[in-house]
């Protein structure tokens, strides 16, 4: 493939723009083999001490611990319920249809901390404020949304005579949706889990209000490690979830090439 | 094969009572009234819009009457829930299940059905037989070309035996070679199982081929239900003529009617010999005559019986058949002889058309 001068520009723009995009976060890369018990860049030495810290301390595990379970939940949460509003909102025949859309997606346009203090007032008033379920309930708010958009793109890709054909071949309604839809809408589910995951799995600024001081999870460990001990155990975690993210972020991919092919 | 021919029940009767369908202000279908008799094929022909594919939807359950009622064997299903009615039907798009393979499609209806394991495999070898697919069970329904996917959506809506099977143009997306192999097909197997088919479609030519009897659709309402035979030698409607073929329309007033025969006068001025009409003398009437029933010669004055004079504006030639457009009784004619015809008349050529007086239609204006 031979490039015109103005699209080998526009390539090399465009590489720079990644560039720009992604060095800042690759930095902790490097930072997180630090010799020494400095947070700083370039690294002096090399030593895989602080992944070791990260994996032999009771708080970082705890948190991790918390993380994976309360996003695991939010998960299974977000998930269903995003997938029955998503269905409704598509199939359905729904009054104010487009009110609904927009309440759901609310909590991805809301700035995080207005989002945060209000749950704080909310939950504080419920008792919810350091819980496991308070967390829960908090992230699969924020994650609804993505879960949402996804499977309402799939669902406007389906054929819905499908469906169809399956209830005049004789299937009821739950077994033509288990049997023919499901399966067709699958890839589309998985992707929108991973978002709704990684959704919980990063969040921070709730969780800093909700979490209290029993439910603290990984970004907010990671939030007072930066603030009171500043040493690297905080860039080899950082580093450890760029990894987890960039796996996501190929499953997506994967599975979105996956869904396309199966749809047509 | 003969298997699945001898255990098949044969054809249901399907009636449509009253059958209405509207969408807020908007009347789909409209009090269609209208009974296929068990193993017969009927086509519901209209254009797209005129309510042929919304009552198909109603007999599937796909769509909810507004009012009106289906009854398959003399019991109203109108109430059932789609998967309750025991219909086969195929789609337009062949809805096949992309992720399962042609046998576990086929498959699909028997196994709802809760049949036994070994029972699901004959049945699904002889549908297979019967749609001349059986080297495909093991194959994805994406790896299959559109004709076979066709096999397979009508393999699949006839293994469950039902007594009628509703198919939506079913052909609409095949090229004009494979779709004549399919109307061949599907006419083979509807004769061989006995099956009553109601088949919707806007081709006329496929309607004209594959019916027994063809239910003519315009504006939601049935304008006129016959053999193709009948719809097309006596349409009840100018719409109904000019829908079904080619049709030219002349305008005039009845002169004169007796037993065997009236004469209009055309607004042109010239005498047309007619079929005897019940309207009475002095109606302005539409006179419909095919283009294939007229005859072009050279002019011939105006004494001739039933004949108009013209000259010649546009000549086609179209392999089969010339068609001329003749400008003639104050309107242009539409003229088709066959191609091995006796001569060939040319652009600004003055002819005389012929038609018998039986080849006319009356309709009011």
């Amino acid at each position: 493939m031979r490039l015109s001068r103005g699209e080998a520009a526009l390539a090399g723009f465009a590489g720079l723009v990644s560039l720009f995009l992604v060095l800042p976060s690759l930095i902790v890369v490097p930072m997180s083999f630090n010799a020494d018990n400095l947070l700083r860049f370039p690294p002096h030495g090399f030593s895989l001490g602080w992944y070791e810290a990260y994996f032999g301390r009771d708080d970082w595990r705890l948190a991790t611990w918390n993380s994976v379970t309360i996003a695991l939940a939010v998960t299974v949460l977000a998930t269903t319920m995003g997938t029955s509003a998503a269905l409704a909102l598509v199939r359905g025949r729904i009054p104010l249809r487009n009110l609904y859309i927009f309440l759901m997606l609310t909590p991805m346009i809301a700035p995080p901390i207005v989002s945060a203090v209000s749950m704080y007032g909310v939950f504080a008033r419920l008792g919810l404020v350091g819980t496991y379920p308070g967390m829960v309930l908090a992230h699969t708010v924020l994650a609804l949304p993505f879960v949402l958009v996804n499977v309402v793109a799939v669902l406007q890709r389906m054929d819905w005579r499908l469906e169809q054909a399956a209830r005049s071949l004789g299937a009821s309604a739950a077994r033509a949706f288990f049997e023919v839809t499901l399966p067709m809408i699958r890839p589309g589910l998985v992707v929108a889990a991973i978002f709704a995951f990684i959704t919980s799995f990063d969040e921070v600024v709730v969780a800093l209000y909700i979490s209290g001081s029993s439910a603290i999870t990984l970004p907010v460990q990671m939030w007072s490690g930066l603030r009171f001990e500043i040493n690297p155990v905080v860039a080899a975690v950082s580093t450890l979830l760029l990894g987890l993210s960039v796996l996501a972020l190929l499953a997506i991919g994967f599975l979105r090439r996956a869904g396309a092919g199966s749809t047509v | 094969m003969t298997d699945i021919v001898a255990r098949h029940s044969g054809g249901g009767e399907v009636r449509l009572v009253g059958l209405s369908r509207s969408f807020g202000t908007m009347h789909a279908v409209r009090d269609v009234d209208l009974v296929a008799a068990p193993g017969e094929f009927l086509t519901l022909l209209g254009a797209s819009g005129s309510g042929k594919t919304t009552t198909l939807m109603m007999i599937a359950g796909f769509v909810t009457p507004s009012k009106g009622d289906i009854l398959v064997d003399g019991i109203s299903i109108v109430e059932r829930a789609p998967d309750k009615r025991n219909l086969g039907v195929v789609f337009q798009s062949y809805a096949l299940f992309p992720h399962m393979t042609v046998a576990e499609n086929i498959a699909f209806p028997l196994r709802m059905r809760h049949c036994a394991s070994a029972e699901i495999r004959t049945r699904v070898a002889e549908a297979l037989a019967m749609v001349q697919l059986s080297g495909f069970p093991g194959r994805r329904v994406g790896e299959l070309s559109g004709g076979q996917q066709q096999r397979v959506a009508l393999a699949r809506a006839l293994v469950f035996r039902p007594p009628v099977l509703l198919m939506d143009e079913p052909l609409g997306a095949l090229d004009r070679k494979l779709r004549e192999q399919m109307q061949l097909e599907i006419k083979r197997i509807q004769r061989e199982l006995g099956i009553t088919v109601i088949y919707v479609t806007h081709d006329q030519e496929e309607a004209l081929i594959l019916s027994d009897r063809i239910a003519i659709m315009h504006e939601g309402c049935v304008r006129q239900v016959g053999t193709p035979a009948v719809v097309y030698e006596q349409p009840s409607t100018p719409y109904v003529a000019s829908f079904l073929g080619e049709s030219n329309f002349l305008e005039g007033i009845v002169e004169e009617n007796t037993v065997t025969a009236s004469t209009l006068r055309l607004q042109s001025g010239e005498r047309i010999a007619a079929p005897p009409t019940s309207l009475p003398v002095g109606t302005a009437v539409q006179a419909m005559v095919r283009p294939e029933s007229i005859t072009l010669s050279p002019p011939q004055g105006n004494d001739a019986a039933n004949s108009v004079n013209g000259t010649i504006e546009i000549r086609e030639y179209l392999g089969q058949s010339i068609r001329y457009f003749v400008q003639a009784a104050a309107s242009s004619v539409t003229v088709r002889e066959p191609r091995g015809g006796a001569r060939r008349a040319s652009p600004g050529e003055r002819v005389t058309l012929y038609w018998s007086p039986q080849a006319t239609s009356l309709f009011p204006k």
